[in-house]
């Protein structure tokens, strides 16, 4: 077995897998829809930090105007502690679409510079791309369960009214 | 007439660059774990989508309108679910049976798989944009119109 490994590794290809003209269109093709998805979630993360920045604020001086100035010191003091929590949240975000138009750009520069360095460094994103996009949907799995076993526990702890 | 020095395709016109890239060891890996990632993104979505059409059983069950509702649950949220899931299940199946056996076949596929996938979501963002912004429109040409009560 190592044998063979060994083969393969001095000699990528010529016995191994080929990059054919099909692979190459589909390449192109998943790059550009790659860069269109990386654009949008850009657009959508520039609007998410303005949001929070914008209506944070107003939630609080909308609350103080009605007249429970009590949730209002409520929500504006639990704000900070909130928008710093949404930053490291969207920032997150952004390093994971980052991993996103490193590919579609490794892609891009590999079918046109015929660049070796380029292609092993696409493929090399896109691993980090699903790595870190799973590890995040396996944490918010694990808090859903979490939260839900511990309201279920909440809730089965209180007398029934 | 043919020239033979030339490769098989070079009288083809523009045609993709990267004559010369190779699936070297680390590519071959980056795969593999790409593979992996993306079959467990596949079970999740199939996860939902069990999660979907046991819900649209409930609400065919309840309500007048509630069987076709249901359907239409069925038909539109399932339909939306079934196919990232199912090209990302490919993309995996096809990408890891080719880094085993060495076959070619199959990670042409795999990647073609994988470009279905992302052709697919990217026309269901554009579709949902579009959507958003044919309501928002709706809504402000409604409001506008002066459409109250009791004026002529």
């Amino acid at each position: 077995m190592e044998i063979l490994d060994n083969q393969f590794a001095q000699e990528p290809g010529a016995d191994g897998l080929q990059v054919t003209r099909n692979m190459k269109v589909n390449w192109l093709s998943t790059a550009k829809w790659a860069m269109f998805l990386t654009v949008i979630t850009f657009i959508y993360l520039g609007f998410a930090v303005l949001a929070m920045f914008v209506v944070m604020p107003m939630m609080g001086t909308a609350l103080a105007m009605s007249g429970q100035s009590e949730l209002a010191g409520m929500i504006e003091s639990a704000g900070a502690a909130f928008i710093i929590f949404a930053l490291a949240v969207l920032g997150v975000m952004f390093m994971i679409n980052l991993f996103h138009l490193r590919f579609s750009n490794g892609i891009q520069r590999a079918m046109q510079y015929d660049s070796q360095e380029a292609f092993e460094s696409a493929w090399r994103n896109l691993r980090n791309y699903f790595r870190w996009n799973g590890i995040i949907t396996i944490a918010i799995i694990a808090i859903y369960v979490i939260a839900l076993i511990f309201l279920g526990s909440m809730a089965a702890s209180r007398p029934d009214f | 007439m043919e020239d033979t020095n030339q490769p098989l395709d070079a009288d083809l016109g523009s045609r993709p660059g990267g004559q010369n890239l190779r699936f070297t060891e680390p590519v071959r890996s980056d795969l593999l774990e790409t593979s992996k990632w993306a079959m467990f993104f596949a079970v999740l979505i199939f996860i939902a989508l069990g999660f979907v059409l046991i819900g649209s059983l409930f609400v065919m069950a309840a309500g007048s309108s509630g069987a076709i509702v249901g359907i239409l649950m069925v038909i539109i949220y399932g339909g939306l679910m079934f196919f990232p899931g199912w090209y990302y299940y490919k993309f995996s199946t096809s990408t890891r049976q080719a880094l085993e056996h060495d076959n070619n076949m199959s990670l042409e596929e795999g990647f073609a798989n994988l470009k279905h996938f992302y052709r697919f979501i990217g026309i269901l963002i554009i579709v949902v944009i579009g959507l958003y912004v044919l309501f928002a429109v709706a809504g402000i040409a409604f409001l506008s119109s002066g459409n109250f009560p009791g004026q002529d």
